[in-house]
């Protein structure tokens, strides 16, 4: 992605104008992250049993 | 005593305050002279508060005069990070953008402080919207550690950290999303602990990134660090996350030995990246911890790309969020550190976001189980190499200042996302000849045992009573 397409895409999603060098950074820096939450996700993520709740842990925790 | 007044840690404050060796004026005026005199030195104190700090000394005087019970926090001189709200008192968060925001309500946790008695003497420094883990702030100026003025003090909450080190106050609340309360305590030598995400409400406190935000207190002890999180600690109906939250007296849990506890040292990720004089002050802890009475086992964690990746994720889109209005209509008014820090939270996708909060348990889970095991705790570094210089961290390439920054946040971050409670605590000085810390993770409202551990820690070591020089 380029500097001016990063800039576009958080100007058109969120109304953030800003430079094309810092836009691209934050892109590339959020799609290395999700790739790595993604493979995550994969590997653990199911319909019925994801304890989905981090409260539910913490209670359990504290009762 | 007066000319000593300043060196009265928190449970000794009150205990003085209590039995009538020392007034509440007394302690309060000690503490106000050096928060103005050696404040502006560490630029520690964004605000001093002189006058709400003698009159709530002489309601306690005058309280014990008559023979009134007094808190377990009358007299003791305290000051917070700038983004704890008081109605009618501004709260500017580091920022400029805030910079004329009046709260209209008390933060819960400055509620609690002061139906104990203790004394609010001011607002200090903080990183930029509490975004920076070395103290950063381009509209204050930078953090300095007491140590060494060319240092960072550890951020967020740089101001506390260095007014709990350099004797300005006795003890201090901060709050840590990605480290903030650790990193200060660890650079700047005293004793700070993260709690359990949900044990203190954040209520009347700035947000960054609810799901990971934390309160809690910077001290000059276990002990002290204790009967803070006793006091503020516990459910309230305004923060419905810690409708969980036990209420207790964590003091009643120092027992001063570690008898039948198990504390975890994992091999790997952690321990890795500690450099050598940092892990010969982890072993001296550990055989510390050891001779009174902790059973040390091994464990390992070899990897926290998954952990971290989370955090970062959602720490960034929480913090865009609430930062959005203000991007779109002044980026131009953040810090570059900051403002790079928040935008990748605009670019991820929301299913990213929703898997990282739906497997929050799930991970949490499996980190306790792989770094901990059976074990009541894990002891790891808070901070993996020597303190950084400020220059480190600011001037250069790009690239060697984010690897700088990185360092600082190894070992802290991902323990938000995990949701876990921390205590940091001094274990001796680094090879530059500035302090050093480890961490001892507990599980979720695992406090308790935290705190016994470090005061048993700090019973048989005397690194939290070190003082910086000049100090």
């Amino acid at each position: 992605m380029s500097e001016d397409e990063a800039a576009a895409l958080l100007r058109d999603t969120n109304g953030v104008t800003i430079d094309g060098a810092e836009a691209k950074a934050a892109v590339t820096l959020a799609k290395t992250v999700s790739a790595t939450i993604a493979a995550g996700a994969d590997a653990r993520m199911t319909l019925d049993e994801t304890p989905w709740s981090y409260d539910t842990l913490r209670a359990g925790a504290g009762a | 005593m007066s000319a000593d007044l300043h060196l009265l840690g928190v449970v000794e404050a009150a205990e003085a305050v209590a039995s009538g060796d020392v007034t509440a004026e007394a302690l309060a005026r000690a503490a106000l002279d050096r928060l103005s005199t050696l404040g502006p030195r560490f630029n520690a104190v964004v605000a001093i508060e002189e006058e709400r700090a003698l009159e709530g000394a002489r309601a306690v005087d005058a309280a014990r005069a008559r023979g009134a019970p007094l808190g377990p926090l009358a007299g003791v001189p305290m000051a917070h990070k700038d983004l704890y709200y008081r109605a009618g008192r501004p709260n500017a968060g580091g920022s400029i953008i805030r910079a004329d925001f009046v709260p209209q309500e008390t933060s819960v946790a400055l509620e609690r402080l002061d139906a104990a008695g203790a004394l609010d003497l001011g607002r200090l420094h903080l990183a930029e919207f509490a975004l920076s883990p070395t103290g950063y702030n381009v509209h204050l100026g930078h953090g300095r550690n007491p140590w060494s003025l060319d240092h960072c003090s550890g951020g967020s909450s740089s101001g506390s950290g260095a007014a709990v080190s350099g004797r300005l106050v006795a003890a201090s609340l901060g709050s840590d999303t990605g480290g903030s309360i650790r990193h200060p305590a660890a650079m700047c030598g005293i004793t700070g602990l993260k709690p359990t995400h949900g044990l203190v409400p954040m209520a009347g406190a700035m947000p960054l990134s609810p799901t990971l935000d934390t309160l809690g207190p910077l001290a000059r002890s276990a002990r002290d660090a204790a009967r803070i999180l006793s006091v503020i600690g516990g459910a309230d109906a305004r923060d419905g996350s810690t409708l969980a939250a036990p209420k207790r007296n964590y003091e009643d849990a120092l027992t001063g030995d570690l008898d039948g506890v198990t504390i975890a040292v994992p091999a790997g990720y952690y321990r890795d990246a500690a450099t050598p004089d940092i892990l010969d002050l982890m072993d001296e802890s550990i055989a510390a911890l050891r001779s009174a009475g902790a059973r040390i086992i091994e464990t390992r964690v070899d990897d926290m790309a998954l952990v971290n990746a989370m955090m970062q994720l959602v720490m960034g889109v929480e913090a865009a969020a609430l930062h959005r209005r203000w991007l779109q209509e002044r980026p131009q008014d953040y810090g570059a550190q900051v403002r790079a820090r928040i935008l990748p939270g605009l670019a991820y996708p929301a299913t990213r976001y929703a898997e990282a909060l739906m497997l929050r348990a799930k991970i949490a889970q499996e980190w306790l189980a792989a770094a901990m095991g059976a074990a009541d705790m894990v002891h790891i570094p808070t901070l993996a190499v020597p303190v950084p210089t400020i220059a480190e961290t600011t001037e250069g390439e790009p690239a060697d200042v984010a690897a700088a920054i990185g360092k600082v946040t190894h070992c802290t971050r991902g323990i938000n996302y995990l949701g876990l409670p921390s205590l940091s605590l001094p274990c001796g000085l680094a090879e530059n000849s500035l302090p050093a810390a480890f961490q001892l993770v507990g599980r979720p409202f695992g406090e308790a045992v935290l705190l016994r551990a470090g005061d048993a820690y700090q019973r048989v070591s005397d690194h939290h009573r070190r003082m910086p020089p000049g100090c």
